[in-house]
């Protein structure tokens, strides 16, 4: 049985499967949060693979022992593994601020990108992480509460089929910063640095809420901290549980921050608006 | 609640301020709401503390923003009207 353990933050969990390919894989999930010690783990992920006369092939993810997903596609098991990891450590990681957002670097300065699903966190932090930038998360960003420092939530990007060929393409990837198994066509990107610890002492210089549409002119422009307040506020996952302290927390956060709205239509302006910030 | 000049509006104990720079952003404790206020009208809910009648605020406001831009008093009268609608006026 491989067997291996993590620690995000002060989250643990186990990941143990009886097939090296699948562990090797597993590897590759939060590389930065893996752990040689086994804490005081609060999940253990199993995934079993078995033969089925109909299905072929099926996998199954189960969580401390009950059977939760089963797929016959490889790399829908990952997709689905990486989601249940994900929302149950942001169940556990209560003790933080969470808000669905991406976020980068650049010397010494933090740009967090909040925006909705499929406004273009991914592919803005990526394109960015190409432009000199690091990229400290491209989904979660956690807030400590009394200081609003930003801490980095380091999971691999799982990049599948033809998403891997054209994102090598426009450069937005590179197959040597991950994990490629070719037989199924998995590609693990790590764009994160090995040792984020020095980036924990940094509050966020500047804020940008992405809107992309192809029939937006490309635009970034200033808005008020007071609205911006308000849109965080939205892409929030826990508010419901810091309430009042919440909306301080943000308008701290807003408060030394310089606020845009950044819309859209391509890739190369949203990055060239950016950086000229 | 009818607003006119000799209104006297009086914000709710249970909606807390936090100030910005450009505006302002009030939580109301007892429904758990947010709103997010300009500075204008940031202002305006300031002087509604219980002392001021509709035509002193107006009057304060009007004074405070001269130089940035045209507040034309039926704008204030209608952003106290609205902290009315939302409930975060005293009855």
């Amino acid at each position: 049985m491989y067997q291996l353990h993590y620690k995000l933050h002060s989250h643990w969990f186990s990941i143990q499967t009886g097939n090296k390919k699948l562990a090797d894989l597993c590897s590759q999930l939060y590389p930065s949060s893996r752990s040689k010690h086994l804490g005081s783990t609060h999940i253990v992920y199993s995934l079993n693979m078995r033969n089925d006369n109909v299905a072929g092939v099926v996998y199954e993810i189960l969580v401390d022992g009950k059977n939760k997903y089963q797929t016959n596609i490889k790399s829908e098991l990952f997709s689905t593994l990486e989601w249940m990891v994900t929302c149950n450590a942001l169940s556990h990681l209560q003790e933080f601020f969470q808000l669905h957002a991406g976020a980068v670097i650049k010397k010494g300065k933090i740009i967090l990108l909040p925006a909705n699903h499929g406004q273009g966190k991914t592919t803005l932090t990526l394109s960015l992480t190409r432009n000199n930038y690091r990229c400290l998360s491209d989904d979660i960003v956690l807030i400590e509460p009394e200081t609003t420092k930003i801490i980095p939530f380091p999971r691999s990007f799982l990049i599948k089929d033809k998403s891997i060929k054209k994102m090598t393409e426009s450069h937005l990837i590179d197959k040597k910063s991950g994990y490629y198994c070719k037989s199924d066509d998995i590609f693990y990107y790590n764009p994160y640095c090995t040792n984020n610890s020095h980036i924990r002492n940094t509050k966020p210089h500047t804020i940008i809420e992405l809107k992309h549409s192809r029939r937006f002119k490309n635009e970034l422009r200033p808005v008020s901290k007071s609205q911006m307040c308000i849109k965080l506020l939205r892409q929030s996952f826990n508010i419901h549980n810091y309430k009042r302290s919440g909306v301080t927390i943000l308008t701290n956060l807003v408060r030394n921050s310089k606020c845009y709205s950044l819309k859209t239509n391509n890739i190369t302006d949203a990055v060239r608006l950016v950086s000229q910030i | 609640m009818t607003i006119n000049e000799n209104f006297v509006p009086v914000t709710k104990k249970c909606v807390e301020l936090e100030e910005l720079d450009d505006g302002c952003i009030l939580y109301d404790t007892e429904k758990d709401e947010v709103h997010s206020l300009n500075s204008t009208a940031a202002s305006i809910w300031i002087c509604c503390d219980g002392k001021h009648s509709v035509k002193e605020i107006v009057d304060v406001v009007e004074k405070c923003f001269k130089s940035e831009s045209k507040i034309v008093p039926r704008d204030i009268i209608k952003t106290i009207e609205n902290f009315s609608k939302k409930e975060l006026l005293t009855p």
